[in-house]
């Protein structure tokens, strides 16, 4: 109870254009073991958020703190946070198993280790063998 | 941590405006600025009068009036042969489809040079054909007499636009539904009038922004008229050239530059206009719909008989070039190629032609380096700015919107106005580079860096912002997006442009032929200088046949490089 909440976002806002208020002075914890699930309308600014969080965005005003630490102007690959887009973002360069391994490699992950990970994360979602496949031709289903 | 990287980002973006405007300052628009105030001002006091009264002197007015005849005339020629091979490609599916489209993009990369030359080869008056008509007819001179005569410049400009208008011609064809004509003959029209009401109208986008392509290079045609005209004909191109380094008036050849400049710009902003109408045609139905294969006769007389007449018209000319080439005082010979390493003659001028082969390989990858660094920044420059991020989106996106035809110019400049340019505006201080190897190189550069632009950006453009995203957030520094992503998603565009550069820069001849240093010609320039010595018809008669060689040689870089 006395814990430090892991995110605690203070007072954020963010506008894009001089009339455009993407997000309103938004205040919110989450704490270590809860899920968050925010709704709203499109438009109402839960991408904005989102990204703000990633650091894909700069926030004008306000502050995001993880584990206490501030966030604002850490650069996205140093924070270590997941993210999944919307249009899903796979890399249409790179196979099947190129777009599971890059956040490990980019993470200097040892290599029999990003091959176990790899494997074990396309078995999860039933689709060991399709390794080499590309990422926009095999979907199955 | 925040500071310190934003920082960082901020002077790379900086370097990236600066070294491509950089560029095209000094190498472009100084130039421009030093033609037009020599134009304007030869004594250095302005005196537009003077430019005025050239430019009512019956002199103007019978260089510009043939620029334009022959220019039309070049145009309705080219898009009249052009349109039969158009409609082959677009409707017809037959073997060795690509092949036939692949053969006829040929004539565009060859040199206006060996264009020239190879037309010498074939219907000059000691070329293939009227060879073989002397001996056939027993006569004693070639009945076929075409040299210094517009014949020959009309013929040669033909084939050197022939595939750009095949190419968007048929192109934009393919596009078009079949069921429009197919419409128009139920409702009772014959297949004359469809075509005359539906198609030909479907058509005229495509069919006008060729046209206007095709007038502007005709327009400004240099190296074909130069040396296929002989002195009785002139564009203004020409004229240019002849005033400033045969007669050394440089004040009258920039103020005819200075008209150049003005006409080409009109003639580009015109076609930029008539190209944005004809970008998007509409699309209907499967390709297997559209293409249908040889039926009947009628369909085997008119694919074959095009197909042939197309392959019968690129391919005779550099056959010729080729078959001179080997042709020796008895016989069949290599004594050309084995000239290729010499010296001829004695002035300074000849050098070896090897030696010039070898200036024009450094100088072309020089040059292809250069465009594509400043090709690739000015690309990166503009894609982040024509996307508002942030609260200076307006101003960027505006100075985006500027820039981008700003860096086009260089297409729409004739070679032989930046040539002049640089011979004026860089031999002295605070920039004297007349006597440094590098102006070649960076002249090519420029031509060539529009080229690289067009390749890139819409593969930069074509770049999802969330596949950089997804990068980062997993955990990629903007090296490693770069490496893992953009660079293999730009690698082929990149390539395409470099080629693009490097052909360009085989090829060109304009500028080079006013900058290029008499010890270090490129091979369109000896080549020129070949045919150009005093006394020409003897060396082109006698002993010193290695020109088509040398030009054939040339001819083969190209296909290979493609």
């Amino acid at each position: 109870m006395n814990e430090l909440p892991i995110l605690d976002i203070r007072h954020v806002s963010k506008s894009y254009a001089p009339r455009t208020m993407a997000v309103d002075d938004v205040s919110l914890t989450v704490d270590a073991d809860q899920t968050l699930c925010i709704l709203g309308p499109s438009g109402s600014g839960k991408t904005t958020l989102l990204r703000m969080v990633a650091g894909l965005e700069q926030p004008d005003g306000g502050q995001i703190r993880y584990a206490g630490e501030d966030l604002v102007g850490v650069p996205p690959h140093l924070r270590d946070f997941g993210m999944m887009f919307q249009d899903f973002a796979l890399f249409p360069h790179k196979n099947v198993y190129d777009n599971v391994a890059f956040g490990l490699r980019m993470h200097k992950a040892p290599a029999d280790e990003i091959v176990t990970r790899v494997h074990e994360m396309l078995e999860l979602v039933d689709m060991q063998g399709y390794d080499t496949g590309a990422v926009d031709g095999n979907c199955p289903g | 941590m925040r500071s310190k990287r934003l920082t960082g980002r901020t002077v790379v973006y900086g370097l990236l405006l600066v070294i491509p405007v950089a560029f095209f300052a000094l190498f472009f628009f100084y130039p421009l600025a030093s033609i037009l105030w020599l134009g304007l001002a030869p004594d250095g006091v302005p005196d537009v009068v003077g430019w005025l009264q050239l430019t009512v002197s019956p002199y103007f007015r019978n260089v510009l009036w043939f620029t334009i005849w022959q220019a039309a005339l070049s145009t309705l020629l080219t898009l009249l042969l052009a349109f039969p091979g158009a409609y082959v490609l677009a409707r017809y599916r037959f073997r060795g489809k690509s092949l036939v489209r692949a053969i006829a993009t040929v004539p565009f990369v060859l040199p206006t040079v060996v264009v020239a030359t190879a037309f010498t080869a074939l219907i000059g008056p000691r070329g293939l054909i009227n060879s073989w008509l002397q001996d056939l007819l027993g006569l004693s001179s070639g009945p076929i007499q075409l040299s210094q005569t517009v014949w020959l410049i009309l013929i040669a400009h033909v084939f050197y636009n022939y595939s750009i208008a095949l190419r968007l011609i048929s192109t934009y064809w393919q596009n078009l539904s079949p069921a429009l004509p197919e419409a128009a003959q139920m409702l009772g029209a014959s297949r004359r009038q469809a075509f005359r009401h539906i198609t030909l109208p479907a058509l005229r986008p495509a069919l006008l922004s060729s046209a206007a392509l095709v007038f502007i290079y005709c327009f400004t045609s240099f190296g074909v008229i130069l040396i296929l005209g002989g002195p009785r004909f002139a564009t203004i191109e020409v004229e240019i050239y002849r005033q400033a380094l045969n007669l050394f008036n440089l004040p009258v050849a920039a103020g005819l530059s200075l008209w150049q400049i003005i006409f080409t710009f009109i003639l580009m902003w015109f076609y930029t206009r008539l190209q944005a109408s004809s970008s998007r045609p509409t699309r209907i139905g499967r390709r297997e719909a559209i293409e249908r294969p040889i039926q009947t006769l009628t369909d085997r007389i008119l694919v074959y008989g095009v197909v042939g007449a197309m392959m019968l018209f690129i391919g005779a000319p550099l056959v010729a070039l080729a078959s001179r080439s080997l042709r020796g005082p008895d016989g069949l010979s290599l004594i050309y190629y084995r000239e290729l390493f010499n010296r001829t003659g004695d002035s300074l001028f000849f050098v070896p032609p090897m030696e010039a082969v070898f200036n024009s390989l450094s100088f072309a990858l020089v040059a292809m380096t250069l465009a594509v660094i400043l090709g690739l920044l000015s690309a990166q420059m503009l894609f982040n700015w024509e996307r508002p991020s942030g609260r200076n989106g307006d101003v960027r996106t505006v100075a985006a919107r500027v820039l981008d035809p700003l860096l086009m110019l260089p297409l729409a400049t004739s070679a032989v106005t930046l040539g002049l340019g640089y011979i004026i505006a860089l031999d002295k201080p605070p920039l004297n580079l007349r006597s440094s190897i590098i102006l070649v190189p960076i002249a090519h550069a420029l031509v060539a860096i529009p080229f690289v632009l067009r390749s890139v950006l819409p593969a930069l453009r074509n770049i999802r912002p969330s596949w950089h995203e997804a990068a980062t957030t997993l955990g990629a520094g903007d090296w490693q997006v770069w490496r893992e992503i953009t660079w293999p998603l730009l690698r082929s565009a990149i390539l395409v442009g470099a080629v693009f550069a490097f052909t360009i820069s085989m090829g060109e001849f304009g500028a080079t032929v006013f900058i290029a240093r008499p010890q270090t010609p490129t091979m369109p320039v000896a080549i020129f200088r070949f045919l150009g010595q005093p006394g020409g018809a003897e060396l082109w008669a006698g002993g010193c046949h290695e020109y088509p060689a040398y030009a054939g040689l040339r001819g083969r870089i190209y296909p290979a490089g493609y």
